[in-house]
């Protein structure tokens, strides 16, 4: 078939209104934030779908037709995932933003389309329950976020694992469903534990690279009664370390995010005429009842004297806007106002912490980047030191010799965090990812691919196929 | 039309899509503010769309316009929400509002447009001094005959309300005389100020008017000139001055200078028991940052104030704006009902506003919705029923 019939049938699929294969449609879809890493390329279509069995049909004429299909979110992955590499159908999902909450089992059912902040103001309706919001803009998908593991301010006490199972189109348009609902006489869909091992684990992380999720079940959590937002800063990294390790293990707080910043990454995320050369502070989450919170900051507090950490004074409403902010989450967006914020996450052990830090800091010296941010957080269960990683650069994609700058500054990262080691980096981006370098490991993920994928449609370039 | 100036910016929008709702957390409610990324869907109708199709056409590899294209650019009513939401966290510095208007211009620059509806305005404002081919000698047919004496307070009245609105321009005299003070109008020597010409990218045109109007206004000696329609108001008080125009005049819009009369005493008013709502116009609000007034001014009518979900920086746009209402009419009319659905969960008596063209289209919009009770109108008009005389 040649174009205008692919574009045809799509039509026929969905509906006219929902397809294009317009220039001026496809080119918005052929770049994101990770282009030096990832170089734009358009897909020849896009399509909109609505439902589950729009998604079958078009895998299914996909599949016959081996035309790529690279699945779209809500668009705002900064990290090349939906840029059509081969070409081919780009399937914007945002139209299907079906959410149900099922207050009694504390799940929500989520299509892809769903974005947090109209996740966060359903459960409005249920006070008692949350949703917890990523360290991302909340217009994120959630499907694809708790898909991909995001990283969330409470990670320390609630971990990263809020996905329980999903539906997923294969590649030849079957549905499979991840958990229990393949059970006979199923009691619902909602658990991963089921006659076997558990398939969401395999479809997660993967990045639309062996079939469609269009559907997640996903943990809720009580709200808690207070959340209390305590700052305290350090006078060094290494300062800090100790501190937010006990208050890890002692579990003290849903949350301590580890920062550092430059001078102008402090002045420039937070708009600043002057700030100190280097600025370290511990991020702190308090959560339970008011009692709890009240005997945790004492604790809290008590630790990070020892360490000659000092809390900073802040004023209620800005405390109360933070808090907010967190659970909406539209700030995030601040990490971007230098232009771009390039990060080379992963997750780590925390006794590495300084080395890792220390990697990043040399590199931007040595490239002469002065936007440093440094962020970490222990994320529980804590076993094996579980910790987030996140290596930040403020810096300009507009200027092409930053642009230059930054690709040879990422290879040196990249190699100097296998260096010291990870256990793996935080999304299979291409670029960071390479399953040539994981030995059997790798061999059975692209095994598994090529049975589940064989015309190898879904999301061709990114791995384990790059 | 150098789109150039643009080009290295253009790389710092990274999708996050911002643009695209009201401040959620503000609102605590989940509203699109971008009305074509709501009715359209495609990325393309997004902000950030827009951004990567200007970054297409400075980098070549968007050389030809397909009637998609213009689509995509022409349907953008240039409400400027997506600004506001960007601007307040991100790092992207363009006024976007800005750009696609100059995307427009480089349309138009390379032949792929104006719109056949667009190319009637500026044949009609050649000819004729405004868009709607009217003589200019019915300019002031609104007016009962009266002679004016030459005044410092000219009303420039803007060819919206000169001929299709012309209640409003007579509510604001009525006003004006109510305050015992003396004013003028331009009559057949105001021309178009030239925004829907600026708004759908046809420049060619717009100094020519401009320098006229300023001229006009200047040989009476106008100490100031006060404005009822919004859009008239933000194209002398931002496009003129960025065109290179000084005036030596002051200007307001008349909820400004009505509320500074108020202020002053001069005009006395009843009170108004009905429940209104305010719909802010975004040449108003977003564009010349004119909030408070209105609101100050219902307030000063005791009438009971019921605010809209998304309202200030977060409203969303009637649908009327940058000559959608002229080449997409059944889209000016989708967003201009989804505005009145809004309206409507408030259940006010009057939803108010001040700006023409957003009477016009909420007007054109209302016909079609069935259990709609409420009266639109413009503040002028609620004032000038409100006066006490």
């Amino acid at each position: 078939m040649n174009k205008p019939e692919i574009t045809s049938q799509l039509a026929n699929i969905v509906g006219e209104e929902y397809v294009s294969d317009d220039l001026a449609d496809l080119i918005p879809y052929e770049r994101d934030d990770q282009f030096p890493f990832v170089p734009p390329h358009r897909p020849d279509y896009v399509v909109r779908p609505r439902t589950i069995e729009e998604i079958q049909k078009i895998l299914r004429l996909a599949n016959d037709h081996k035309i790529p299909v690279v699945p779209f979110a809500s668009g705002i992955n900064r990290k090349g995932l939906c840029i059509a590499s081969k070409g081919g159908i780009l399937l914007d999902m945002r139209r299907m933003t079906r959410i149900e909450i099922d207050e009694e089992m504390m799940i929500a059912t989520i299509e892809p389309g769903v974005n947090f902040a109209q996740l966060v103001v359903a459960l409005n309706d249920y006070p008692h329950l949350r949703c917890l919001t990523p360290d991302a803009p909340a217009t994120a998908s959630v499907l694809a976020n708790y898909m991909l593991r995001g990283i969330y301010a409470t990670s320390t006490r609630y971990g990263i694992d809020h996905l329980l199972t999903m539906k997923i189109i294969l590649p030849n348009g079957e549905i499979l469903d991840t958990g229990s609902a393949a059970t006979p006489n199923t009691i619902g869909p909602y658990c991963n534990i089921v006659n076997g091992p558990d398939l969401t684990k395999l479809f997660q992380a993967n990045v639309g690279t062996m079939g469609v999720a269009v559907e997640g079940r996903i943990r809720l959590y009580p709200m808690p009664e207070k959340i209390r937002f305590l700052l305290i800063s350090f006078p060094s990294f290494e300062s800090m370390l100790e501190p937010a390790k006990q208050y890890t293990i002692q579990n003290l707080v849903a949350g301590v995010w580890i920062w550092t910043f430059t001078e102008d990454a402090l002045k420039t995320i937070m708009q600043l005429k002057s700030a100190t050369p280097e600025w370290f502070a511990l991020g702190l989450f308090l959560e339970g009842t008011s009692t709890e919170v009240h005997d945790q900051e004492d604790q809290v507090l008590a630790i990070a004297a020892e360490a000659k950490g000092e809390v900073l004074k802040i004023p209620p409403d800005f405390e109360n806007e933070f808090v907010l902010d967190h659970r909406y989450m539209r700030g995030d967006v601040r990490g971007w106002r230098k232009g771009n914020l390039y990060g080379c996450s992963c997750y780590g052990t925390f006794k590495n912490l300084v080395a890792y830090y220390k990697a990043g800091k040399k590199l931007c010296e040595k490239y002469g980047f002065e936007g440093y941010h440094f962020e970490a957080l222990p994320v529980s269960p804590f076993h094996g030191q579980l910790t987030y990683i996140d290596p930040c650069i403020l810096w300009d994609g507009g200027d092409p010799a930053q642009v230059t700058k930054i690709r040879a500054f990422h290879q040196e990262l990249r190699a100097a965090l296998l260096d010291i080691g990870i256990y793996g980096f935080f999304r299979p981006f291409p670029g960071v990812v390479n399953s040539q370098e994981l030995g059997m490991y790798g061999e059975i993920w692209r095994k598994i691919k090529q049975l589940i994928d064989p015309n190898n449609i879904m999301n061709p370039g990114k791995p384990p196929l790059d | 039309m150098d789109l150039a100036k643009y080009h290295s910016q253009l790389y710092h929008c990274m999708h996050c899509h911002l643009c695209f709702a009201a401040d959620w957390q503000k609102i605590d409610d989940w509203r699109p503010v971008c009305p074509t990324a709501a009715r359209f869907g495609f990325e393309a109708f997004y902000a950030s769309g827009r951004i990567e199709l200007a970054r297409a056409l400075i980098e070549g590899t968007l050389q030809q316009a397909t009637p998609r294209l213009l689509e995509i650019l022409y349907t953008c009513t240039g409400c400027g929400a997506c600004r506001e939401q960007c601007h307040e966290y991100s790092g992207f510095m363009i006024e976007h509002v800005e750009l696609f208007e100059a995307m427009k211009a480089y349309c138009v620059s390379k032949g792929w447009a104006p719109l056949p509806e667009h190319l009637k305005f500026a044949q009609s404002i050649e000819k004729y001094h405004n868009p709607y081919q009217e003589s200019p000698k019915n300019r002031s047919a609104w007016l009962s005959s009266e002679q004016f004496i030459e005044s410092p307070l000219i009303y420039f009245v803007g060819c919206t309300s000169s001929y299709r609105r012309q209640e409003i321009a007579q509510a604001t005299v009525r006003v004006l005389k109510a305050a015992k003070l003396p004013y003028t109008v331009l009559g057949d020597e105001e021309w178009c100020c030239g925004s829907p010409l600026i708004r759908t990218g046809q420049l060619e045109l717009v100094e020519e008017l401009a320098s006229h109007n300023i001229e006009a206004i200047e040989k009476i000696g106008a100490q100031k000139v006060i404005f009822s329609c919004a859009g008239c108001y933000r194209t002398f008080k931002h496009d003129y001055p960025k065109m290179g125009f000084k005036f030596s005049f002051k200007i307001q819009h008349t909820t400004q200078f009505f509320l500074d009369l108020v202020r002053q005493k001069k005009l006395k008013l009843k009170s108004n028991p009905e429940i209104v709502t305010y719909h802010d116009p975004c040449h108003l609000g977003r564009h010349a940052g004119i909030y408070q007034q209105p609101r100050k001014l219902l307030k000063k009518l005791q009438m009971s104030l019921k605010e809209l979900p998304r309202t200030l920086k977060d409203s969303f746009c009637c649908g009327a704006g940058s000559g959608v209402r002229a080449a997409y009419s059944d889209f000016a009319k989708w967003v201009a009902k989804t505005r009145l659905e809004e309206v409507q969960e408030l259940n006010p008596t009057i939803l108010a506003s001040a700006c023409p063209f957003c009477k016009s289209n909420f007007l054109e919009a209302l016909k079609e919705m069935s259990g709609a009770s409420f009266k639109i109108l413009d503040i002028s008009e609620l004032l000038a029923e409100g006066l006490n005389e």
